[in-house]
């Protein structure tokens, strides 16, 4: 389908306003490639992005009105459409299609299988996914939740702490944690164990394009907008790396260009590209899997209803899937 | 030397002294940068990433002095109200006690849900943070104004207005401008304060975002730069404050007889 | 100014005193209406058990330009019938008349001096001395196009009458006590008040000073002839400046005595040293001891 031929004027754009998942990230990418080369422009969006506070975070802020759309996780929609039916985001666009929850230990602690946790102490920030879906975790592998100690702490302290032996694991998102170990001077591919939810029975979808009800229905075709733009700069993303980090770096000149891109090609390479992506093109869902994830959730958060999959998710934006096959190409 | 060239002597030896002191510190007892890095290292920092950061140092001015000049215009407003009317005094002054106890931490993110991350949030913060000492300072002030000062005006025969503008308000500058000084720095406070929590650029926000990406070195130097700018926001109120209400220090000094 | 002082105060008839000129923009008719009138006023603070009276009722009578000192002990209630003259208090019971209206009226020009000159230490002495000019009418009406022009002139010529001419720039914290009191005097007259009313003006003053600003009030009040109420405990002063001298009670205060001075103006300062000045304020004294037993 042919995008629109020009640029809408100022006057007939569309005010979006959009906030990201955390602060500027590699992988925030597509967003921000969409915004410096105008391809929201050119579909009659005039986007403004503000950094986030957290994936679940992101559904909040969409939720309270402040923010028309997000990049967020998928798992908070679930949590907030069971308590609150009709109000909740809507994910228009998947991104991250395998979930980066993970617990992280040192080898020097010696937890080698989920059967060593107990007794063990594991650090958390309240709240994130990892951490709240943990007793589903310890249920599918059969480790006795009241043996594992569990602390509280700032998301920024977890390694820290890691490093410094106060706690012997940490529930973390792989993408994070991945570099603040290596900012810590260490090395999280040979000294480091990484328990991935998904390798232990948690096949959860995660982050990705969420947008507002009220904009679902007063707009679609600004919704429908948003998705092409997002769609033709993640696509390019996985071949151009080098205009990705242009398009970071003129966003927020404050992030170190060679970790972002090494975060970046950690997200194409970990967390977008996937068997299942091959099949159905970048940005779709397979129901019946978000459907198992919504039990996992709702299981894990203690939620009173299980919401219905077309509550959580929207397809009907998506353009073709000729025009969403992903190919990623990580450059030298 | 003149004494007080001496005290300023003095004090810029112990600044001195403290950065020596930490630099010497971190060598010999081997402090991990990623801990606390050394002086030599902030200042390198800082100097070569000066250019990023000055785009971010106007923010969190423009951002403290908005706020500010809101703050001032709303605290004079209230602080007038109540310092001229008992009754307003008494209505008043539990709601605007209970308001200032609040801490302000907790009010950034309900202004960050109502309008968003960036600039506004971190206005109204910095408004609302140093509102209240306006308000009692220039409340107290007028309240206090010295009755025989009123009588002069009330002989004459003058309105309730002409005496607030002629004798209560002059006579209350000093009060004010003492809580200019205060309230400048809330305002930066309250500026940088919601600038990590929810914004896009602020030295606030360079310290979050260095902080979570573990680059000790540029958080600190983001420290130094929040220092010397509330110690350069306070410099300037304080001498204003001297220029403009000279009079009332200077009755100490000796009279012609 | 330099009248010989050996005139008995009891040979020479009193010379009448002249009704002062009046300015053509003036309301007020220049037939004889009590300049200050109080009719069986009365001022009591507090009530109940707590009541104190500050003044019994009393009834007081002041001319057009008549120059009035109240002398008596402290607490006496002087300084009580001076504030309801100037329409800061009202009294508990009775009429306080000004110009032969109610005190509240407006149109009587009233110039006041305290104790404590009481400058406001923001503004220059010329500022301040030129403030009633801000508040009264009909000067007010023209005070932003007159306050470089006549109205500077208007002051500067009332400092310098008084000796202060080099100093309109100064700040009140520059002057001494006396110099203030002075500029005090000028505040007090700027306006061309009917009726000057003085608490005191010059008691924390030494006698050097005082002596000094006592003839310089003279001079103003018989250039002006503003109708004068001077409350006072200096009995000197009343003597030296005054027609006619009130004697107070001891609180709640009655006027127990009203006697004319007949020593004709203007006095010399040596006056108060001549016998019969001294015999006056002796015999001034002994009623006042007696009052205090």
């Amino acid at each position: 389908m042919a995008l629109v031929a020009g640029i809408a004027p100022a006057w007939a754009q569309t005010e979006i306003r959009f906030t990201l998942g955390w602060k500027t990230q590699g992988s925030d990418a597509p967003f921000l490639m969409a915004l410096s080369k105008g391809y929201f422009a050119e579909e009659g969006l005039n986007v403004t992005i503000d950094q986030g506070e957290g994936s679940a975070a992101t559904v909040t802020r969409i939720m309270g009105g402040a923010y028309d759309a997000g990049f967020g996780d998928i798992n908070a929609i679930i949590q907030n459409a069971a308590q609150r039916p009709g109000e909740a985001p809507v994910m228009v666009y998947q991104l991250w299609n395998r979930p980066p929850f993970a617990i992280v230990t040192p080898k020097t602690s010696g937890i080698e299988t989920p059967a060593d946790f107990a007794g063990r102490t594991l650090g958390g920030a309240q709240g994130t996914p990892t951490t709240r879906l943990f007793p589903v975790f310890a249920e599918l592998n059969g480790i006795d939740l009241a043996s594992v100690a569990q602390e509280n702490m700032a998301p920024n302290l977890q390694e820290p702490m890691m490093i410094r032996g106060d706690i012997d694991g940490a529930f973390v998102f792989t993408i994070t944690s991945w570099f603040n170990l290596i900012a810590n001077r260490q090395d999280p591919a040979n000294d480091y164990n990484w328990f991935q939810f998904e390798d232990y029975g948690m096949d959860l979808y995660s982050n990705g394009l969420m947008v507002s009800r009220a904009l679902l229905t007063d707009n679609p075709e600004a919704v429908a907008g948003l998705v092409r733009a997002v769609n033709r700069a993640t696509l390019e993303i996985a071949k151009d790396q080098d205009a990705a980090m242009e398009a970071i770096m003129a966003f927020d000149n404050l992030v170190d260009p060679e970790l972002e891109r090494a975060r970046l090609n950690f997200a194409l390479t970990n967390l977008m590209n996937a068997p299942e992506v091959d099949t159905i093109g970048m940005g779709d869902l397979v129901d019946e899997r978000l459907t198992r994830s919504i039990g996992i959730v709702a299981k894990g958060y203690g939620l009173e209803r299980l919401p219905e999959a077309s509550e959580i998710f929207d397809r009907s934006f998506l353009p073709p899937v000729e025009e969403r096959a992903f190919a990623v190409e990580i450059m030298n | 030397m003149t004494e007080a060239n001496r005290i300023r002597m003095m004090s810029f030896s112990l600044i001195i002294g403290f950065f020596l002191l930490w630099e010497v510190l971190c060598i010999v007892l081997n402090v991990s940068d990623l801990v606390l890095p050394r002086p030599s290292e902030i200042i390198v920092t800082l100097w070569t990433r000066f250019p990023v950061l000055w785009p971010h140092i106007l923010q969190t001015l423009y951002s403290t002095l908005t706020g500010f000049v809101l703050g001032v215009i709303i605290g004079v407003s209230i602080g007038v109200l109540i310092g001229t009317s008992r009754v307003a005094y008494g209505v008043a002054y539990p709601l605007l006690v209970g308001f200032s106890s609040i801490p302000k931490v907790a009010v950034v993110p309900i202004f960050v849900l109502w309008f968003g991350s960036g600039t506004t949030p971190a206005i109204l913060t910095a408004m609302v943070i140093c509102v209240f000492p306006i308000v009692v300072n220039i409340a107290t002030g007028l309240a206090t104004t010295e009755p025989d000062l009123e009588d002069v005006l009330k002989t004459l025969g003058a309105s309730k207005k002409e005496i607030l503008w002629n004798v209560g308000l002059p006579r209350t500058m000093p009060y004010f401008f003492a809580s200019l000084k205060v309230a400048i720095t809330l305002s930066f406070v309250g500026a940088v304060l919601s600038e990590t929590v929810a914004s896009n650029r602020g030295i606030g926000n360079v310290m979050m975002t260095a902080s979570s990406n573990f680059q000790v070195s540029l958080v600190f130097a983001g420290l130094i730069v929040l220092a010397l700018m509330g110690v350069a926001l306070y410099a300037f109120f304080s001498f204003l404050e001297s220029r403009v209400t000279g009079w009332a220090t200077r009755g100490n000094d000796i009279a012609i007889t | 100014m330099n009248m010989t002082s050996d005139i008995s105060a009891k040979a020479m008839p009193t010379p009448a005193p002249q009704p002062a000129p009046q300015p053509a923009s003036r309301s007020n008719p220049v037939h004889p209406r009590p300049a200050i009138e109080l009719q069986d006023a009365s001022v009591v603070f507090g009530s109940g058990d707590k009541a104190v009276t500050a003044l019994s009722p009393t009834t007081l009578k002041m001319e057009r330009g008549d120059f009035l000192a109240l002398v008596g002990p402290s607490g006496c209630g002087k300084s009580t019938i001076l504030r309801l003259a100037s329409n800061l208090i009202q009294p508990s019971s009775g009429n306080v008349l000004l110009g032969g209206r109610e005190a509240a009226a407006k149109e009587l020009r009233i110039g006041m001096a305290f104790q404590n000159p009481t400058m406001l230490p923001w503004l220059t002495i010329e500022k301040n001395v030129m403030l009633p000019l801000k508040i009264v009418e009909p000067f007010k009406r023209t005070f932003q196009r007159d306050r470089k022009g006549a109205y500077r002139d208007r002051v500067h010529a009332l400092l310098e009458q008084v000796g202060l001419k080099d100093f309109a720039g100064h700040f009140p914290w520059q002057l001494s006590g006396g110099m203030l009191q002075r500029a005090n005097l000028c505040r007090a007259l700027i306006h061309d008040p009917d009726l000057l009313l003085l608490d005191e003006p010059f008691g924390a003053l030494d006698q050097f000073t005082r002596e000094e600003l006592w003839q310089i009030l003279q001079d103003l009040y018989l250039d002006r002839k503003p109708t004068v109420l001077l409350v006072t405990h200096d009995l000197r002063e009343a003597g030296f400046l005054a027609r006619r001298i009130c004697v107070m009670s001891a609180r709640p205060g009655r006027i127990i005595s009203d006697k004319a001075v007949t020593m004709p103006q203007p006095r010399d300062i040596g006056v108060i040293y001549s016998p019969d000045f001294v015999e006056m304020t002796q015999g001034l004294r002994e009623l006042i001891a007696q009052i205090r037993k």
